[in-house]
């Protein structure tokens, strides 16, 4: 991985985590059960995806190994659909 | 029937007699396995996906037990400093790109910079540490403990365990940074990237979904 790569990475990372914080400050007070909060959980949980990848990719290495990259992103994107699901189940039931 | 060439040769160099199927089969024998083409060592692989399953674990049972009470857990939520984790968020992402470094420069021959950007990975390492300190401080203060509500037993008990990686992985650093051999720094670096994982996970969970 060039240092070019790395230090790519990481403004990307420093990007999500901005959009995070944004994203996190317009639903800080807001009650659980609305729906803003609704969309963004799921897309918190999107947002810390994409980080995951680029870390998996860039930071250890799996972009060399393509198929293991894919293998790590479907697991953890189960993962999160699995946190998502338990995230809004209490206003669906 | 011709003799069994050895291993090391290449494909072309299979006897223009041999059927198709022993040619695959051959290749197939020689060709790099996916472990083989992982970068890093096999055990510490094991390693980072053992923790993302126990830290995965811990998450899952967390928004487990939130379906019973998510007003309670938001409230809960609320005494936290989301501030505070956002800034640990940037610092983890920072220190992983000089551990990533430091293992790149390592690799190329250069003990003295990856000595460098090992301690600055360190550094903010320690930077976590103490601003998670000053966390567990204030809530501690306000007499909020592990009893207080569920939601800060598994607080505790997922960012206490994450913050002692952070520290065993600052011990790494030191540890790697003396010999400065690239598997040393190498893997220190990808511990450091598995604690910076688990981060990324933790931080929406405890700290932003409400």
């Amino acid at each position: 991985m060039s240092r070019s790569a790395l230090r790519q990475a990481w403004l990307i990372l420093v990007g999500l985590t901005a959009m995070t914080s944004i994203v996190a400050t317009c639903t800080a007070s807001a009650d659980p059960s609305d729906n803003a909060t609704m969309v963004a959980g799921p897309m918190l949980l999107l947002l810390a995806l994409a980080k995951t990848r680029i870390i998996l990719a860039h930071y250890l290495g799996l972009a060399q190994v393509p198929s293991v990259l894919r293998g790590f992103t479907v697991v953890v994107l189960l993962y999160v659909v699995l946190l998502a699901a338990l995230y809004i189940a209490p206003v669906l039931i | 029937m011709p003799p069994l060439p050895p291993l090391e040769n290449r494909t072309d160099d299979w006897p223009d007699d041999w059927p198709h199927e022993w040619r695959e089969v051959s290749d197939s024998l020689r060709a790099p396995s996916i472990l083989h083409q992982m970068p890093g060592d096999l055990m510490m692989w094991l390693l980072i996906v053992s923790e993302l399953l126990v830290f995965g674990a811990g998450l899952a049972g967390f928004m487990a037990v939130r379906l019973s009470d998510p007003a309670g857990f938001a409230a809960a939520q609320d005494q936290l400093h989301r501030g505070a984790a956002g800034i640990n968020t940037l610092l983890l992402v920072s220190s992983g790109l000089f551990a990533a470094l430091a293992a790149r420069a390592a690799e190329a021959g250069r003990p003295p910079r990856a000595r460098l950007f090992l301690l600055l990975a360190a550094s903010l390492g320690i930077g976590f540490l103490l601003i998670k300190s000053s966390e567990y401080a204030d809530l501690m203060q306000r007499g909020i403990g592990t009893e207080t509500h569920s939601f800060f037993m598994f607080y505790y008990l997922l960012t206490g365990f994450h913050a002692a990686h952070v520290a065993a992985g600052i011990v790494l650093f030191g540890v790697v940074g003396w010999s400065c051999s690239p598997t040393g720094v190498e893997m220190g670096a990808a511990f450091w990237h598995m604690v910076d994982l688990v981060w990324i996970l933790l931080l929406p969970v405890i700290y932003l979904l409400r």
